[in-house]
């Protein structure tokens, strides 16, 4: 979802940056500081090691700047440089028992069912899909569904097939819904209220 | 660069919700001035890469010449020349003489072959050649 319009798209700004243009590079910094950050969240202890992680991605990509290709979507290069320098960052810290450790891994009914529902509504669809999805498939919906790239986009970003992002993806899906749909039926029969999806709720 | 959508996709209520959710998890974060603010770092880290350098270089340097200096503070191999006196001169060898080989005495080399008691090839080799280099270096 880069911008477009009478805005210069970030291929644009790019360019501009590759000349030595550190307002246009700030501009791609803003623009694609959240959702590096969302990205990255999965690969990062807690949100603040994820926002350091994207200031480390940012730097790196001012220093390659020479090294992108206009021709491609910017936010595909980005993407591919911050997830490198997270894996080879992980790859350092390995001596650590927490580097590698993905979020994922905590057990999704770690509380009472009506307590995890409730904590699920609080804290947001993107939050609650970091936590019950794999990395790489919190990773692939995010691409998708918040960056908006093609499954070949998402395919050179984490190195893989088309058609395996497009598996990933429908895996990602369905376990994701089902977590909530099973989350909403503990709620209601804790509650004793009508079951109802909350696919439906959201649609 | 157009994507595809696929209609699966477009149906699901809750790919729309994960759409929603997903502008609010793009705000800025406030990261842009700490970039802009860090971005001529690369420039310190390699002052920094090449001072590591450097000083890689001198102590690289230093051992070098503190290995050179003990090995050549160590005494040498065997007595120096001054504790073990002067080189004895010895006197020039005479220069061999080889006989002509119609010059050599049968008689004599035969009478050696059985005074050794043996006639191998070596040892007729052996006398053979003796008695070619002439009587100048048989007492030798």
């Amino acid at each position: 979802m880069e911008a477009r319009g009478p805005e210069p798209a970030c291929e644009e700004l790019a360019r501009a940056a590759q000349a030595g243009s550190r307002e246009a590079y700030g501009e791609l910094v803003l623009r694609h500081e959240g959702s590096l950050v969302r990205f990255l969240r999965g690969r990062a202890a807690n949100e603040a090691d994820a926002e350091e992680l994207a200031q480390e991605a940012f730097l790196r990509g001012w220093r390659k700047l020479e090294q992108y290709d206009p021709s491609y979507r910017f936010s595909t290069w980005l993407f591919t440089l911050a997830r490198n320098l997270a894996i080879s960052r992980a790859r350092r810290r390995r001596a650590e028992p927490e580097g590698e450790e993905s979020l994922a891994a905590v057990p999704v009914h770690a509380s009472p069912p009506l307590l995890a529902a409730r904590r699920e509504e609080s804290e947001g669809l993107w939050s609650l899909a970091e936590r019950v999805l794999t990395r790489e498939q919190h990773e692939a919906l995010w691409l998708r569904y918040g960056e908006d790239l093609a499954a070949e986009e998402i395919g050179a970003i984490l190195g893989k097939r088309a058609v395996a992002v497009r598996v990933l993806l429908f895996r990602a899906r369905e376990q994701l819904g089902g977590h909530l749909e099973r989350a909403a039926a503990r709620a209601s029969r804790q509650e004793g209220d009508v079951l109802v999806s909350p696919r439906e709720v959201w649609s | 660069m157009k994507h595809e959508h696929d209609t699966s996709e477009e149906l699901d209520p809750l790919v729309h919700a994960l759409r929603r959710a997903a502008q609010v998890e793009r705000e800025p974060l406030g990261l842009q001035a700490a970039v802009l603010a860090r971005l001529d770092e690369p420039e310190r880290e390699a002052r920094a890469w090449m001072r590591g350098r450097v000083w890689a270089l001198a102590a690289g340097i230093a051992a070098a010449l503190l290995i050179g200096a003990f090995l050549a503070s160590r005494p040498a191999q065997g007595p120096t020349p001054e504790l073990a006196g002067p080189v004895p001169k010895t006197a020039p060898r005479a220069p061999r003489r080889v006989l002509p080989r119609e010059l050599v005495p049968e008689t004599a080399l035969r009478a050696e072959l059985e005074g050794l008691g043996r006639d191998t090839r070596a040892a007729a080799r052996f006398l053979i050649a003796r008695a070619r280099l002439g009587p100048a270096t048989r007492g030798s």
